[in-house]
């Protein structure tokens, strides 16, 4: 069987599906920086290419906009399998020259739009899972540990809603911070380490937490499958400490 | 007394009011702090499975009633707290810049009188919004009796308002909230719902999120059927957004006029499945319970109501229209969406709605593929399947319709 190595950036797989699709081929697609060398697999690297890049991008948003923005959004996905979910959509959409997004009985697009709304789901809980603490200097300082690399898709969200105070949205696990005040925003990678700060309202809160469990219908199955206990670590209610 | 032991008293009053929903306003933030999430957000899930969505307190507990199923009645010896208009305000904002809720429900018992009650709670969403610049969301919980103008003041800073209904009949309010009255609770809700209905425009202040009633069931005898009666009406005369039903918990137990036992969830779920029928399947009150009985507690409503329609089913997945596909049981607003859209790309067969992840245990009685038909023959047969689903799915999904409108997961419900 064919295979395909390409540099595991989102560019990356357009440029393997160019290939595919102009040597007509079905590869099987690896990330090099997770393959482990087969000797029944044949392989081919492929290099990306912004210009290659490009030309299957505007191709795919000539036929469906709506499709190349589901993968753009799928490829903030932590599932192991997206790349070859994307690679697979994007053959797919360009042979058949149509937006094939609601074809759910075909596996390529169903998996697209699981993934889709896993990471739609995943951004949607962290606006309201997102905790903020008082510096003494008055910045508002929130670090979250998201599975899927979604501070992009809360942005806006909190830009309106805290426009008139500063604050920092710090993603711990993808180590990208974003510093805001009044509309303005500047960024940051590489940065891994969370701030601590000690704040009187966590206290309070958790005292309103936990008073509002009705204790005759306790069901903390239901409360982990809506908020799974990897996301308790930075929510002050779920510190026993407090 | 300390801030921390108010808020644990004044929650601890209001917790069992069930609406916590904050969807409906799409309020803009302008330079201030807060805007609306139009569908709504939770920011914390209690060990009990709820949302946690807006800070939910009384003004006070302190009240001049005697309604007999209230935890707050004047003749009950309980810890009471008093919060000031500033008090309310501060811990308010405080929560809402940290990202712990997403607004205020506020609520009060009956502090001297309604009226001088109706001016705190005005006082408060007047500085909230005026002095604060808060433009996150409000609800506030009406004062029965209190001055129209009050009211309707109220109504151009709140999001959105709820006179609670609390049972679903005179009589039975005669009874056991003697100083409540029919009146006094249905004139403002006619009252806003004329105010909503005169002007219709988005743009509108006045109440944006609309009003939303609660009814306890369970405290009085009244049927299911007559209570999805008056919820219908609600709906479509009054337009209310939404109609929550609380079941009854016997809180005072030497009371001769209430029940001795709880209501139970169960019959709660129903009424919740039920409504969901009607606002969102297109589903009339009179195919799903006449008005002298209750839901059946065995199967929900949608299957109960599939099975006495034999005549209608099988469908045929590949034609049916939509408005039959939402009625099949097992089968969503989601799943009959799915349909629909993938049935476009070619002929759909068992194996493809598998594939879909549509779930066929109940549906498969009900449905057939490219003509094939899958379920079982006979009806006592299919009657059982669906009653030992019914027993192995209920304990997951009690308590889960109070969620019900604040999960994304959910929200697109399969019933
Ligand atoms: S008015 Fe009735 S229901 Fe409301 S707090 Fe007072 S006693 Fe309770």
């Amino acid at each position: 069987m064919k295979c395909y190595l390409y540099d595991g950036s989102f560019e990356g797989i357009f440029c393997v599906a160019y290939h595919a699709l102009k040597n007509k081929e079905t590869p099987k697609i690896y990330s090099k920086t997770n393959y482990q060398p087969s000797f029944l697999l044949e392989h081919t690297e492929i290099d990306s290419n912004e210009q290659i890049f490009k030309k299957v991008k505007n191709a795919l948003i000539k036929i469906s906009a709506k499709t190349y923005n589901y993968l753009e959004i799928a490829f903030k996905s932590s599932n192991i399998e997206k790349d070859e979910v994307i690679f697979n959509c994007i053959i797919k959409t360009i042979l058949s020259k149509q937006n094939e997004l609601e074809n759910f009985s075909n596996e390529h697009f169903f998996n697209l739009n699981k993934i889709v709304e896993a990471v739609k789901y995943e951004a949607h809980r962290f606006l309201g899972f997102i905790r903020f603490s008082k510096s003494e200097k008055g910045v508002f300082y929130a670090c979250f540990e998201p599975d899927g690399d979604i501070i992009d898709l809360i942005l806006n969200h909190f830009l309106k809603r805290f426009y008139a105070i500063p604050f920092v949205l710090h993603d711990i696990n993808h180590g990208k911070l974003y510093a805001c005040y009044k509309g303005k925003t500047q960024k940051f990678f590489n940065i891994y380490k969370k701030v601590k700060i000690s704040d009187n309202y966590a206290k309070l809160f958790k005292t309103y937490y936990d008073t509002i469990f009705i204790k005759s219908r306790k069901n903390e199955r239901q409360m982990l499958n809506y908020m799974p206990k990897r996301y308790h670590k930075n929510m002050p209610e779920k510190n026993e400490l407090l | 007394m300390e801030l921390e032991e108010k808020l644990k008293i004044l929650t601890e009053s209001a917790k069992y009011d069930v609406s916590c929903s904050s969807s409906g306003s799409n309020r803009k933030n302008r330079q201030g702090i807060g805007s609306g999430a139009h569908g709504g957000i939770c920011h914390s899930f209690t060990k009990d499975g709820r949302c946690v969505s807006l800070l939910k307190i009384l003004m006070t507990n302190v009240c001049c009633f005697d309604c007999l199923y209230c935890q707050s009645r004047r003749s009950n010896d309980i810890p009471r707290a008093i919060m000031t208009p500033t008090e309310i305000c501060e811990i308010t904002m405080e929560f809402y810049k940290r990202n712990y809720i997403e607004g205020l429900f506020l609520s009060s018992a009956v502090y001297k009188n309604a009226n001088y009650t109706m001016e705190l709670l005005l006082d408060t969403v007047v500085r909230l919004r005026k002095l604060y610049n808060f433009n996150g969301y409000i609800h506030l919980k009406g004062i029965p009796g209190a001055d129209n103008l009050l009211i309707m003041r109220a109504g151009e800073y709140a999001d959105r308002m709820s006179f609670n209904l609390e049972l679903p009949s005179e009589q039975s309010l005669r009874l056991l909230a003697p100083q409540k009255s029919k009146k006094s609770i249905l004139s403002p809700i006619t009252m806003i719902s004329g105010e909503k209905q005169a002007d219709k425009s988005i743009k509108s202040k006045f109440l944006p999120a609309g009003q939303t009633t609660q009814i306890i069931v369970g405290a009085s005898p009244e049927r299911d059927g007559k209570i999805l009666r008056l919820t219908s009406a609600l709906y479509n005369k009054y337009e209310l957004k939404r109609v929550y039903y609380s079941s009854y918990a016997p809180l005072n137990l030497n009371e001769d006029l209430l029940p001795k036992t709880p209501a139970g969830l169960l019959r709660e779920h129903r009424l919740y499945q039920a409504d969901w029928l009607l606002r969102f399947y297109g589903f009339s009150v009179e195919e799903l319970v006449d008005e002298n009985e209750n839901l059946l507690m065995e199967y929900d409503p949608k299957c109960a109501w599939a099975l006495k329609h034999q005549e209608l089913f099988p469908i045929e997945i590949n034609t049916a229209p939509v408005e039959m596909l939402v009625k099949v049981p097992g089968i969503g607003l989601k799943g009959a969406y799915k349909i629909i859209s993938a049935r476009r790309f070619g002929a759909l067969s068992f194996e493809d709605l598998k594939n879909m992840k549509i779930s066929l245990k109940r549906a498969r009685h009900f449905i057939t593929a490219n003509g094939f038909y899958s379920g079982l023959k006979k009806e006592i047969e299919i009657k059982n399947s669906l009653l030992q689903i019914e027993n192995e799915s209920q304990i997951e999904q009690l308590s889960m319709f109070s969620n019900l409108e604040n999960s994304l997961a959910v929200i697109t419900g399969e019933l």
